[in-house]
């Protein structure tokens, strides 16, 4: 599903030739320390950053090479949950998630058919008229991998989706990871949350100083710092 | 644009609107005030390019006297001569005889003063019927080299006067005109700025499910194009009723001497509606295109 290598200078070398292959379905985490490349790698990845050389291959298709019209495109075809959940403050839980799909023109039909399918999957169904400021943090992260989900993306990356949340709370949120994992759906997952890691099992690619410095499955996050 | 985001395009540029409602309504008074005085510019280039060709009209003949005792073959001659020039539409020939009468009809009750002249002093002479009259100048240099010619009498200066005012009405006209539309654009694309500037995170988020550039730039360019227009609608009733209110002024204070080359009020009406939609959803289009650039790059 995704063949890389590419190296990306603007100065700074963030990532250098990185080769990976993550294969359809796979469940993978992303660890490394702050600034090894993470995040580039994953910016790469949606196209918001070009790698300076190689190739990044998302679905069949070379995205370096895509045109500018064609990122939206991509950009359906993977769902984005970030740390800090990047809800609208100002519309439902139930909005946030049509909002998703509004921009793809669907009918309000789909719409209203669709939205509370994925509420119930991440277990929020009766939460649906409230806002975002009125629920837990759990709770918020719950609805912006809804919204990544609404679409039936076959990518999912997740930023450091723990990253202000509690452990059990995280627990939680990685169980509805999985969950959509089995629905086949690809998860990368880039963390620092070392007790997560190893809790999981799946497989684990750690990033320093912009190069792969391990992938293996059934990993641990391995740093004995 | 489907119609199925069109709705959501509405929706949200007049909540946009209602938001930044002060700012809304300090564009739209500044695409009317441009458009106000580009207005009042283009009623006076429409009124004194209409009155310059009345003008013109007027002026379109140059009078040519012929030398005394040239033969009939002699004056023929000149006068086919004539007619081959560029820019001649007719030759008529006055004789000295026509020109007395015409000139005791002129003087009319003074006329019995010419009775008494023993010989008629006045010339034969052609007047030429320019078809053009950018033509004139040539025309008037090429019959003064011609033999047998007394005089050639034209207005010359007045039609260049003429030409040249009116050149350069338009010229200053059109350089204030560009100017107060970039101005104006500016004005709107901070406005909407400002609306961008508070969605940025929408924008940002809107970007990362994958919406289209132009999916986001809807409602902001239908913000822009409403203020543009709402400007323009302003603009251009506030020029109805002046235009209406001076027209009707003039034909009063003048009657007919120089209203008759005024432009009725009912004819600039639609040209300046017209016009001024255009430009004002223009300026107010290009205004959010322009504010825009910089979130859209993500």
């Amino acid at each position: 599903m995704l063949n890389v290598s590419k190296r990306y200078d603007n100065g700074v070398v963030a990532v250098s030739n990185m080769n990976l292959n993550i294969k359809h379905g796979d469940f993978v985490f992303l660890v490394g320390p702050s600034g090894a490349g993470k995040s580039t790698f994953i910016k790469m990845l949606l196209k918001e950053v070009n790698a300076t050389t190689g190739k990044v291959i998302v679905d069949d298709l070379d995205i370096t090479k895509l045109h500018r019209r064609k990122v939206p495109e991509l950009r359906r075809k993977i769902g984005v949950v970030f740390q800090d959940f990047r809800l609208l403050p100002n519309k439902t839980v139930y909005e946030n998630i049509a909002f998703a799909m509004e921009i793809t023109e669907a009918k309000p039909r789909d719409i209203r058919k669709h939205v509370p399918m994925v509420l119930s999957i991440v277990g929020l169904a009766d939460k649906q008229k409230m806002y975002p400021s009125e629920l837990s943090g759990g709770e918020q992260q719950r609805v912006s991998i809804a919204r990544a989900i609404i679409n039936n993306p076959p990518i999912l990356i997740a930023d450091e989706p723990t990253g202000n949340l509690d452990p059990d709370t995280s627990k939680e949120i990685m169980k509805l990871l999985l969950q959509i994992n089995r629905r086949g759906t690809t998860v990368l997952m880039a963390t620092h949350d070392r007790e997560i890691v190893n809790l999981m099992k799946q497989r684990v690619i750690a990033v320093e100083k912009g190069r792969v410095v391990r992938d293996e499955l059934g990993g641990k996050y391995g740093y004995e710092d | 644009m489907r119609i199925k985001s069109f709705g959501y395009n509405v929706k949200e540029c007049f909540k946009n609107l209602w938001r930044n409602r002060m700012m809304s309504v300090a564009s739209i008074s500044s695409v009317a005030a441009t458009l106000l005085i580009l207005g009042i510019i283009f009623v006076l280039i429409v009124n004194i390019s209409a009155m310059t060709q009345v003008a013109k009209d007027q002026f379109d003949t140059v009078q040519v006297y012929l030398d005394e005792g040239l033969s009939i073959e002699q004056i023929e001659d000149l006068g086919t001569k004539m007619f081959k020039l560029q820019g001649v539409q007719d030759v008529v020939f006055e004789a000295k005889a026509d020109a007395l009468e015409k000139m005791k009809l002129d003087w009319d009750q003074n006329g019995y003063l010419l009775d008494g002249l023993e010989s008629n002093p006045l010339p034969n002479s052609y007047i030429i019927i320019l078809d053009d009259i950018n033509y004139a100048s040539y025309i008037v240099t090429s019959i003064e080299s011609y033999d047998g010619i007394e005089e050639v009498k034209y207005y010359q200066e007045v039609i260049e006067n003429i030409i040249k005012i009116t050149d350069v009405i338009r010229r200053v006209g059109l350089f204030i005109m560009v100017v107060l539309i970039a101005i104006s654009t500016f004005i709107i694309s901070n406005t909407i700025k400002i609306a961008v500037h508070a969605r940025r995170r929408e924008i940002n988020i809107m970007k990362y499910v994958g919406a289209t550039n132009w999916f986001i730039r809807g409602p902001f360019l239908l913000e822009g194009i409403i203020l543009g227009v709402l400007g323009a609608l302003i603009a251009a009733t506030a020029i109805y009723f002046a235009y209406k209110y001076s027209y009707n002024a003039i034909m009063d204070q003048f009657y007919m001497f120089i209203s008759a080359y005024l432009i009725r009020v009912q004819v600039i009406i639609k040209d300046v509606v017209f016009l001024f939609v255009i430009i004002g959803s223009g300026i107010g289009a290009l205004g959010s295109i322009a504010s825009l650039r910089k979130y859209l790059d993500v």
